[in-house]
């Protein structure tokens, strides 16, 4: 079975625990806790890429990285070897998104090859037209690496599994 | 040299790994397990990266370490935990060393328990974190606000229960024209300059008994009542406030919140609507008199047309030619007084439509009212004695001719009709201050008081008049002709004592009145 090294990145408290729980166990809690360090998550999927004519198992090893933030920047280590790498921000919180295309360049400076998605997530917790709004600047800091800008919601679990197959889907297909 | 390196690890919580070239474990430390993600698989001949999952995708930075192109490597907190266990967090330093027996570099990867100082770490960025999302979450929540209140048409005030002002809002600066640090700690009567008794009532009570309101939901004391204000420029302005009051930080102590609209141009609009409408209303009723009067006014004259028409028509033959006559004379008479109801109508409807053309012209007005007098008093048979007084030896003035006739003849004829033969009519024409007045004065019967206010309204006609003919249209021609002249019209009056009718007019008329 092929398996691919994936990290989340993003500022403290933007969710990106709260993704990969739902992504892998199917659960959500309000309560925060900050993460630490990194933790190693593994969770098989089943994807179709397009220049492949079956479904193929992959296993995704998620790194949930320590949340960044101005005193504090993410351990280039940590990204080493990533092929992907899901940027997230808050969309409650507009410095988070505003640090966005930081966490897109600081990726490709270690892997120029990789792949990002960038998910906006709480967007259960704005009105639509902000979304869009919000959807409408990260597009302009976002380059070519970046294949998918999604609003995501740990908590309703929209767009969440899409935005890990996505990435595995393009990660596939580019090798 | 492994067995030496198992005794020095051990009681630093230290433990440690070797691989080949191909990332397969050749030797392992005895507690080396419990670092591992999956155990079973940390085990010699095993590739490393099944038991530990941090080193798949770095085989690039593997190969570089064994062949010396690079020194080290090194990943810190990586944590070990699910939800049953307790958290383990590890260092992991990947160093080469010299295999001595393959003559090339072999792996040697250290594992160390960092768990306490990194609890201690999680604890510290937990704080920090909640801090910073609190601060984020806070700053955020009051700069929402603070836009939504400085958006707000409506002007906002915020004072403690002494009426201090704590805050305004961008539209209170803009309306009253004062900057907040202008206004803040200042009492509110600075800008509010007359409340409405309602409102001084209802903050009254709530000063008198808080206690009875709710503070803890605040109360709405006072909804859109309309007091007066004055700007930084001195304007007057009107603002409808509501008020409410709102509790603060500390228990059982408020503050007043006031939202006002600036309703002092909807104010001129209705007061100049409801004047209108007055107008409007006071004309018709005006008009529904006048159409009552005048149609009673003409019924009297014709009955005797008709009366005088028919004795000539069934008894003409019988009749004697003097009787014709007087009958004809009498129909003669009330078409002429008809003639004359009928133009002072004609004249009223013109001044009241504004149809009334006004031309000054250049007169000598001392000679233009002997020479009236005179006329007036040959036209009354001189039944009273006219006696005209005026001290300047000429008086140049600039009126409409046909008018001041008008005026003049309306007051000398009144003087005549309504006082006994054989007294006297009193003419004065004085001058003052750019004024011509003209007094006319009689030893009449006089106008009874309540009588007075109404003297110029169009067929008001006083209460004591008896038999004494009249339209009851002269005066108020009169007044609209003086009117027209930017004048004034007075009149005193006693009953049974005589009446005294003061006209004051600019001598020379300002430009923008000629028509």
């Amino acid at each position: 079975m092929i398996s691919k090294k994936i990290c989340l990145v993003g500022d403290f408290g933007v969710g990106k625990t709260s993704l990969i729980r739902r992504f892998v166990d199917a659960q959500f809690s309000d309560q925060y806790l900050s993460t630490v360090g990194v933790k190693i998550s593994r969770k098989v999927v089943e994807i179709t890429p397009n220049n492949q004519p079956e479904k193929l198992k992959l296993q995704m090893l998620i790194w949930d990285l320590e949340g960044s933030n101005k005193f504090k920047a993410i351990a280039p280590a940590y990204l080493q070897g990533a092929r992907g790498t899901i940027v997230v921000a808050d969309v409650t919180r507009i410095d988070t998104i505003d640090r966005v295309s930081g966490h897109i360049y600081n990726f490709l400076e270690i892997n120029p090859q990789g792949f990002l998605v960038v998910a906006l997530n709480k967007s259960d917790l704005v009105d639509e037209e902000k979304l869009s709004k919000l959807l409408e600047m990260v597009q302009s800091q976002a380059q070519d690496r970046v294949i998918g800008i999604y609003p995501t919601s740990a908590k309703t679990g929209i767009h969440v599994d899409l935005i890990f197959e996505t990435l595995a889907c393009a990660i596939i297909e580019k090798e | 040299m492994n067995s030496l390196l198992k005794k020095i690890f051990a009681p630093r919580r230290m433990e440690y790994l070797t691989i080949d070239r191909n990332f397969k474990i050749t030797d392992t430390s005895d507690g080396l397990k419990r670092f591992a993600d999956k155990p079973e698989e940390a085990v010699v001949g095993k590739e490393i990266t099944l038991g530990f999952p941090e080193f798949f995708g770095i085989e690039d930075i593997l190969v570089a370490i064994q062949q010396g192109r690079q020194a080290d490597f090194h990943l810190k907190g990586i944590a070990r935990y699910s939800e049953t266990e307790s958290p383990l967090y590890i260092d992991i330093n990947i160093i080469a060393y010299p295999d001595g027996e393959n003559l090339e570099n072999r792996l040697f990867i250290f594992f160390e328990d960092v768990t306490e100082k990194l609890l201690l770490e999680q604890a510290l960025v937990q704080k920090s974190n909640e801090a910073n999302l609190l601060l984020s979450s806070l700053s955020a929540a009051k700069d929402y606000i603070d836009k939504i209140i400085n958006s707000m048409v409506e002007v906002l005030l915020v004072t403690t229960l002494s009426g201090k002002i704590k805050k305004i809002n961008q539209a209170a600066e803009n309306l009253f024209g004062y900057s907040e640090a202008e206004l803040l700690g200042q009492p509110i009567t600075k800008i509010v300059t007359e409340w409405a008794s309602e409102a001084l009532r209802a903050r009254q009570r709530y000063r008198q008994s808080p206690a009875n309101h709710q503070p803890s939901l605040g109360c709405e004391l006072f909804k859109d009542v309309e007091v007066n204000c004055q700007t930084k420029a001195g304007k007057k302005i009107t603002i409808a406030f509501s008020c409410s009051t709102i509790s603060t930080d500390i228990e059982d102590l408020q503050n007043f919140v006031y939202v006002g609209r600036d309703t002092t141009e909807r104010r001129r609009t209705q007061e100049e609507l409801i004047k209108t409408l007055e107008q409007e209303k006071e004309l018709r009723k005006l008009k529904s008199r006048f159409i009552s009067i005048a149609s009673h006014e003409f019924r009297t004259p014709l009955a005797m047309i008709l009366l005088s028409s028919d004795i000539l028509k069934q008894y003409g033959h019988k009749l004697s030619e003097d009787k014709k006559s007087k009958q004809l004379d009498k129909i003669k008479v009330t078409v002429s007084n008809m003639t004359r109801l009928l133009d002072d109508i004609l004249t009223i409807n013109q001044t009241e439509a504004m149809q009334v053309s006004f031309n000054p012209v250049p007169i000598e007005l001392k000679k233009f009212c002997q020479e009236l007098a005179e006329e007036i008093e040959l036209a009354t048979n001189k039944t009273h004695d006219f006696v005209f007084q005026c001290q300047e030896s000429e008086v140049s003035a600039e009126m409409d001719e046909k008018l001041l006739r008008q005026i003049v003849t309306n007051l000398l004829s009144n003087a005549v009709k309504y006082s006994s033969p054989g007294s006297t009519v009193y003419f004065d024409l004085l001058v003052k201050k750019g004024w011509a007045i003209f007094k006319i004065r009689d030893q009449g019967i006089g106008i009874p008081q309540p009588d007075q206010g109404r003297l110029f309204e169009t067929f008001h006609r006083a209460s004591n008049v008896g038999n004494v003919s009249g339209t009851g249209l002269g005066l108020a021609i009169t007044k609209g002709a003086v009117e027209l002249h930017s004048g004034t019209i007075a009149v005193e009056s006693e009953e049974g004592q005589g009446t005294t009718f003061t006209v004051c007019v600019p001598i020379v008329q300002p430009k923008e009145l000629t028509t």
